[in-house]
């Protein structure tokens, strides 16, 4: 690996897997798999597998959900990127993990539904798609730079439904409650320490620090709590991480169990994955948090990734 | 962001010209004017007047599509627009073979063997819909954004086996 984890980080993943860590550091070196989305906003599914298979062998791993390819050949670098296919916005290249959480949402047309960390903007054209350019997206992010990406990325994929804001994520929700504007389901990807990349950017490994995730907890606190203050009655709130700490998953989800009128849902995803822990370090969750789902890297060779669906209660 | 929500006639306007340029019919829903020429098209369920409540509320960076410019009489459309609504098209369609689409695809303007008048028409390979150009002196002047241009399409060759 080019970047050795650090003690603290692997006694951690010890601490979470036990004897599998080692395997799931294994799958830590592995490759991705070049996986794509169809953009159906711009081609159908059937279309775009029939020209793909011309050039590549194309496998759609989940029955419910077409418009997952996986490429099974070996590319060049890049070369996913560089295709007619990509620069004409037929689809979006973007890891199986992270197509979870928009799973776990599950927008339908005619909705309202807010992104809160939008960029660059992955979810955003799944979300687009899924609701056919229909109801509203509100998609913000408060970089400038990160916004830059998420506007090139919603207009090579055709996205007339959305309105992109530049603010920060509690700051908005306050503004949007104080003028009774209320969404019918929010996703909250919150900023994280990112371990589940490690695959993607090693380079994770280096920045790892355990003040970086306590700071990033508070941070995700308060957006989980600005977000359901915007939220309709019985909306849908998903949250979701690419990271394993459970500071900043399962106790940010008891958080919210703690202090707001929400419940976890039950949902399934295409992905395998394991309840979320009930216990860390000596502080105990609530039994309801299993509901919440965690995706290891070796139980489907993917990124890692945390999903939690609530649903506001009043 | 500073942004005008286009009135009923405004908007026909621009269906009108959409549909006598490319026979494309267009529904156009909201279409909002941004800049100096840009028209964008949102499709979301907020009304004109509950956009510019909500930019009044929040820091707006960017609604919908960008749809077309218009200047004067001359309407353009963008890149993604052009490959979202083009298959439609009934007319002003010009067909590239697979050299000069690799071309295209790479920036440069292709030199058209037969006269045409000068005008703005879609870019068609096949199936794809390559963005638009303006035929101008007989060559096809480029319009693909710098960013969307490719030297290294890989046009697939369908006689070969797989």
């Amino acid at each position: 690996m080019k970047f050795q984890p650090k003690p603290e980080l692997k006694e951690r993943i010890y601490a979470l897997l036990d004897e599998e860590a080692e395997e799931f550091w294994k799958f830590c070196e592995k490759p991705l798999r070049n996986v794509i989305r169809c953009n159906t906003l711009k081609i159908s599914v059937e279309e775009l597998k029939e020209r793909l298979e011309k050039k590549w062998q194309v496998l759609q791993p989940f029955e419910k959900y077409k418009e997952v390819m996986i490429i099974e050949n070996e590319l060049a670098p890049g070369e996913l990127g560089r295709s007619l296919e990509h620069q004409l916005g037929y689809y979006y290249v973007q890891e199986l993990a992270s197509m979870q959480a928009v799973f776990a949402l599950d927008p339908k047309p005619m909705e309202k539904v807010l992104d809160l960390c939008a960029a660059p903007g992955s979810k955003t054209t799944q979300i687009a798609a899924m609701m056919k350019n229909s109801g509203l997206i509100l998609a913000n992010d408060p970089s400038f730079s990160r916004l830059c990406a998420l506007n090139a990325n919603l207009e090579r994929c055709g996205c007339t439904n959305v309105v992109v804001t530049r603010e920060h994520g509690s700051k908005l929700c306050k503004k949007f409650e104080s003028a009774k504007f209320f969404f019918d389901k929010i996703l909250v990807d919150a900023p994280c320490s990112g371990e589940g990349t490690i695959r993607f950017n090693p380079a994770i490994l280096k920045m790892w620090n355990i003040d970086m995730i306590k700071r990033l907890a508070g941070l995700q606190k308060k957006l989980i709590a600005s977000a359901i203050s915007c939220l309709k009655p019985r909306g849908i709130l998903v949250y979701s991480t690419c990271t394993f700490e459970p500071e900043e998953n399962e106790e940010v989800v008891q958080f919210a169990l703690d202090n707001f009128l929400v419940r976890l849902e039950s949902f399934s995803l295409p992905l395998k994955s394991r309840h979320a822990i009930t216990e860390w370090r000596g502080k105990k969750f609530s039994e309801e948090i299993k509901k919440c789902k965690r995706i290891w890297p070796h139980d489907n060779d993917t990124e890692g990734f945390f999903v939690a669906k609530l649903r506001k209660i009043k | 962001m500073n942004f005008e929500i286009l009135s009923k006639k405004q908007k026909k306007k621009i269906e009108e010209l959409i549909e006598k340029n490319y026979g494309i019919k267009f529904d156009s829903f909201c279409l909002i004017k941004s800049g100096k020429e840009k028209i964008r098209i949102f499709t979301g369920n907020l009304t004109g007047k509950e956009l510019e409540a909500l930019n009044r509320l929040v820091e707006i960076n960017n609604i919908g599509l960008y749809l077309c410019s218009l200047k004067e009489e001359e309407l353009r459309l963008s890149f993604d627009a052009a490959i979202l609504f083009g298959r439609k098209a009934k007319k002003n369609v010009i067909s590239l073979d697979s050299a000069q689409a690799k071309e295209w695809m790479q920036g440069k303007k292709i030199i058209l063997n037969a006269k045409e008048d000068s005008k703005i028409v879609l870019v068609k390979y096949k199936k794809d819909i390559l963005g638009v150009a303006k035929i101008l002196n007989n060559e096809l002047l480029n319009f693909v954004p710098k960013e969307r241009r490719t030297n290294l399409i890989d046009f697939v060759d369908e006689t070969k086996p797989r």
